[in-house]
């Protein structure tokens, strides 16, 4: 019997042929999957992540941590979210959007939030 | 969507601030995957392991090519959408590793439920490979989906990697135990490639991205080395095709060296930079394809050579054969003839005798010398079909030995005093002598050596116009050895004919000179005999005009 001699070949190519059409239309077409990036953050209001470039972090750069859909980002930035400041909010009927602000009970060191005496 | 913190790679694949072993892990390794699989698959595609070798090295290379997009590539929606390729080709590779270990153990397919064991592992991959148990998002700061992989979804394809990995090695382990010695040969090399390659790819794959999942590391450069494995197995599958013609290609080592020799050189390209470097690569890549293919021609050309060798030498031992088959039939030819041609002269020998001694009245004068040649014609033709008789038993194998112990000298005395009466027609005088330390006991078949004496004495008869012939019989308690000599005063020989004389028809150089007529074979049947039963009968000549001396030499009973 061919099909029982070729069972491997007849069933993996059409599930394989679904997986990557499936994979495709969710990713490429619909975009429905979360995308997270970094979010602008005020250290002198909210608890920044901190990331330094060398040792003494004379120039410190301060994020939040955004989760939302891609389809989401794409509709309000398009392609690419550099500079689009509607990136690091989530508009009312969005649900699966979330910005993280960095927990110091988590880890202090990750965390930066700064005193407006500090400002002055 | 855009990786923001990353360029865009030219090419393709080209970015910049990449790991330095990226190229070199990967491309290398895909391209001799993709060289050897093709190369087997199209040397015998219908080939079930070939086959599957194939799917094997292709799974690998699409990794690989996932792989550098998920490196390279900045386009989130694209990258997102290959990332659950990584789970697929795995288990492709882990499953079809299996198949394919299960074919070249067995060569044969697997059954069909074995076939629906393997789907059924697949499916789960299969089927959920688009859903976010598989991948539900991306980090476009990362650019990488490491966070956002599904553990189960992932823990199950890996767990596949070290199933297939036992399953493989319980199926090597059970056949190795029964194989031959070069069957063992062949799967110590498979397991030690496959495993090899199962266990750095799925190992190190796996911990590379659970240490980049985990924030323990920036990123899964760790999983390059995992690469190398496909080295390891391709190496050894070279050297199991080399050797022992697997998957039925045959393949000359030079080629196969000078083949990876030139994927070695070539991959030196992923890493060098500068222009230099680049110049001096190529020169070096071009000058050894080049030698290498000097030395595969010149390699095909011995190859060539010794298989026409082989061919002749073949021939030649067929012709051979069939010589000697011809030599049997002609002995077998000769025996048959020869017992034909006995038995009518038998009865002419008897009836000339018993005319010659007046059995049916006197016969005249002229009639009686008539007679008496008709005798000696016959005896002689006798003597000459008992020599071919010898001969042909003595070739087919069946002269047949009865040894017993008896005195040597006291037969060789007999011998010669039945022969002095011929001697003293010729006019020669023959005597005996001897000097013996022992008794002269041997052990060994008397009529045969009887014969042996009558051939040598009657050779020194020929041979010897005038003069005398002396039977010595002497012996050497030390060698235990007793000889008997008939040295004679005849034409003698030169150094060079003394062995050739006791050749099959052979006579001396100067034999015709004598007017004797001969057969050639006496001396032959006389050493053959000798030889049979211990003994050698040997010549030694001063030279032609000084006699010779044909000793028979046999072991001394003590």
């Amino acid at each position: 019997m061919n099909f029982k001699r070729y069972i491997l070949l007849y069933t993996i190519i059409p599930m394989l042929i679904l997986a990557v059409s499936a994979s495709y239309f969710r990713f490429m077409v619909s975009q429905d999957y979360l995308v997270t990036y970094e979010g602008f953050c005020d250290p002198y209001t909210e608890s920044c992540f901190i990331y330094c470039e060398d040792e003494t972090c004379t120039d410190p750069f301060y994020s939040t941590s955004i989760t939302r859909k891609a389809a989401a980002v794409f509709s309000v930035c398009g392609e690419d979210i550099t500079d689009c400041e509607a990136a690091d909010v989530c508009t009312d009927n969005e649900t699966e959007c979330s910005v993280l602000y960095c927990d110091p009970i988590l880890d202090i060191d990750a965390c930066e939030m700064l005193s407006l005496t500090d400002l002055e | 969507m855009i990786c923001y913190l990353y360029e865009a790679p030219t090419y393709f694949f080209f970015a910049p601030d990449l790991p330095e072993l990226l190229y070199y892990s990967h491309i290398p390794a895909s391209v001799l995957a993709l060289l050897i699989g093709f190369f087997v698959f199209l040397h015998a595609r219908d080939q079930l392991l070939n086959k599957l070798l194939l799917i094997i090295s292709v799974c690998f290379s699409l990794w690989t090519l996932t792989s550098l997009i998920a490196w390279t590539n900045v386009e989130a929606n694209f990258v997102a959408f290959v990332w659950p390729f990584f789970a697929l080709l795995s288990s492709f590779i882990a499953i079809f590793s299996i198949y394919f270990i299960h074919v070249f153990l067995t060569k044969e397919d697997v059954s069909f439920r074995l076939k629906l064991g393997f789907l059924a592992l697949l499916t789960p991959v299969l089927l959920l490979a688009h859903t976010n148990l598989s991948i539900s998002g991306f980090n476009i700061t990362n650019c990488d989906a490491f966070g956002f992989e599904g553990s189960l979804y992932k823990g199950y394809y890996t767990l596949l990697g070290y199933v297939a990995m036992i399953w493989i090695a319980t199926l090597l382990i059970k056949h190795y135990r029964k194989a031959t010695s070069e069957l063992r040969t062949q799967i110590l090399y498979m397991g030690i490639g496959i495993e090899s390659f199962l266990f750095l790819f799925t190992t190190l794959t796996f911990i590379g991205t659970y240490l980049a999942t985990t924030g323990v590391v920036d990123d899964s450069r760790i999983e390059l080395y995992g690469l190398f494995g496909m080295m390891i197995f391709m190496v050894f599958m070279a050297m199991l095709i080399v050797r022992f013609k697997t998957f039925n290609v045959t393949v000359l080592a030079p080629q196969a060296l000078v083949l990876a020799l030139l994927i070695l050189v070539a991959s030196q390209f992923t890493y060098v930079t500068t222009a230099t470097s680049i110049t001096l690569t190529s020169v070096t890549l071009v000058l050894t394809a080049l030698a290498g293919l000097v030395i595969i021609r010149n390699v095909k050309k011995e190859i060539k050579q010794r298989k026409e060798i082989e061919q002749l030498a073949q021939k030649l031992k067929k012709a051979n054969k069939r010589l000697k088959e011809l030599d049997q039939m002609k002995s077998e030819f000769v025996s048959i003839a020869s017992h034909q041609l006995r038995s009518p002269l038998t009865s002419i020998r008897g009836y000339a005798s018993m005319i010659l001694e007046g059995s049916y009245g006197k016969l005249p004068t002229k009639a009686e010398e008539v007679v008496g040649k008709i005798v000696e014609s016959s005896t002689f033709m006798a003597s000459s079909i008992e020599d071919y008789l010898n001969v042909s038993r003595i070739e087919a194998g069946n002269m047949k030995y009865e040894l017993a112990d008896f005195n040597l000298k006291d037969e060789a005395e007999h011998v010669a005093d039945d022969k002095r009466q011929e001697a003293m027609k010729k006019g020669l005088l023959l005597t005996f002598k001897s000097d013996l330390d022992r008794h002269g006991i041997v052990n060994a078949d008397i009529g045969k050596t009887r014969q042996i004496l009558h051939n040598l004495i009657n050779n020194a008869l020929k041979y010897t116009p005038r003069g005398t012939i002396v039977i010595f019989a002497h012996d050497d308690a030390k060698k235990k050895k007793m000889y008997i000599d008939i040295i004679d005063s005849g034409i003698g020989m030169r150094a060079d004919e003394v062995e050739d004389i006791f050749g099959k028809f052979e006579r001396a150089h100067n034999a015709n000179e004598t007017n004797v007529t001969g057969t050639g074979l006496g001396l032959f049947v006389a050493r053959k005999m000798a030889r049979h039963m211990n003994g050698e009968v040997t010549a030694m000549s001063d030279g032609p005009g000084h006699g010779s001396t044909f000793r028979l030499e046999m072991p001394l009973q003590m």
